[in-house]
């Protein structure tokens, strides 16, 4: 068995919705121009506490030490990525999240808590930021930052509907 | 329960739910149970059969969650938050709409506040709505009548008929964007296109806003 240890946080993937089709388009330089673009406005917002895990392929996943910090640091990410868009390379990006405790191993993180982030992304439009309610409640409440249910959605691999979470920018 | 109007969270795993919200009508639900909770709240959960079925009030709140199967919301709801992985879903008049999923086709009667669709691969076609907000991967989009709009698509078509002169704002990057305008509006526009062809048929004024950016689509603005 492969030695691993069980860790508390918020597990946060991006995703830029459109790349496959933006590099089918203008080819693999604009492609990589977008993804250091992403890979640049990540590294240099992410606060302390926080890391890139890994890439993967047109998207990021991340790793916050505190949900409190994770889900206003994804929705300023969020208006720096619509700051970086432009009408010939749009920067579309999706950003999923949820707390849980997965298994480190190494750098990576792995288990059901990273399957069901990843699932909440798929969810969320261009520009938005979805958690699961168990984020929520673990941020409380966070100034500047308002939180709509969503419902329940049923997840693959995960028996019982999880209740899905929109977080948002309050003026 | 009361005639009052509810609010319900139903949920299926597969098969297909359809809520009929009516006047006057009590709380019914065919194909599953239904349970009362102290916040107000009910939770609809399906049995085995085919078709969950559940009569509500006029302007219940409706949270559906499903898999799969197709959803029909028929008569007068009011809020409608759907999410699914796949099937059909069809909403005839709600007071606002989040919906969410994979695949299949997506139709809103009217929204009478805020229609918010995200699907990846479905058309989706809402026939009225006072602001829509849609985004699709490869789905084709088509508002008949809206005020404000916000649409985003990968490789859809985007089709999008104003009726007043609202904040319209499409961007696509591969697929085609039109929009038509009341006749005789004069709106302010920001129109671009990378590599594809623009054209405007309206005067410019300040009737409106419109943005739409493709990359490789067409984009067509009309006045009539």
């Amino acid at each position: 068995m492969p030695v691993t240890t069980l860790v508390s946080g918020t597990i946060v993937f991006t995703d830029i919705v459109g790349f496959t089709q933006l590099t089918d388009e203008h080819g693999d330089d604009v492609a990589l121009t977008l993804l250091e673009r992403q890979e640049a406005l990540v590294r240099r917002s992410l606060p302390e506490g926080a890391r890139v895990v890994k890439e993967l392929g047109d998207g990021l996943l991340l790793w916050f030490d505190d949900a409190r910090v994770a889900i206003p640091c994804a929705l300023s990410l969020q208006r720096a990525f619509e700051h970086e868009s432009d009408d010939d390379l749009p920067m579309w990006v999706r950003i999923g999240m949820h707390f849980g405790c997965p298994r480190a191993r190494g750098d990576d993180i792995i288990g059901r808590d990273v399957n069901l982030a990843a699932r909440i992304m798929d969810l969320a439009a261009p520009g938005e930021v979805l958690c699961s309610e168990s984020t929520a409640s673990e941020a409380g409440d966070l100034p500047g930052v308002g939180f709509e249910p969503l419902g329940p959605v049923f997840v693959k691999g995960i028996a019982d509907p999880v209740p899905l979470v929109r977080a948002f920018s309050v003026d | 329960m009361s005639e009052t109007t509810a609010r319900l969270r139903i949920t299926r795993r597969s098969g297909k739910v359809r809520v009929v919200a009516e006047p006057g009508s009590a709380l019914a639900v065919d194909g599953g149970t239904f349970v009362e909770n102290d916040d107000g709240t009910v939770d609809v959960r399906a049995g085995g059969s085919a078709v969950l079925e559940v009569h509500c009030p006029t302007g219940s709140d409706l949270t559906i969650s499903t898999a799969s199967g197709a959803i029909d919301v028929e008569g007068d709801a009011g809020s409608v938050k759907v999410t699914t992985k796949s099937g059909n879903l069809s909403i005839e008049r709600a007071t606002a709409v989040d919906a969410r999923g994979a695949s299949g086709r997506v139709k809103v009667g009217v929204c009478t506040g805020k229609c918010h669709v995200v699907f990846v691969s479905s058309n989706v076609h809402i026939d009225e709505a006072a602001q829509a907000v849609v985004a699709t991967v490869s789905g084709n989009i088509e508002l008949g009548s809206v005020g404000d709009a916000e649409v985003k698509t990968v490789s859809g078509k985007i089709s999008i008929g104003a009726n007043r002169g609202g904040r319209l704002a499409a961007r696509s990057i591969s697929g085609s964007v039109k929009i038509s305008l009341p006749s005789g509006s004069r709106p302010a526009t920001r129109l671009k296109a990378v590599s594809g062809h623009v054209r405007n048929e309206c005067e410019s004024g300040h009737d409106g806003e419109v943005r739409a950016a493709t990359v490789s689509g067409a984009i067509s603005v009309t006045c009539r």
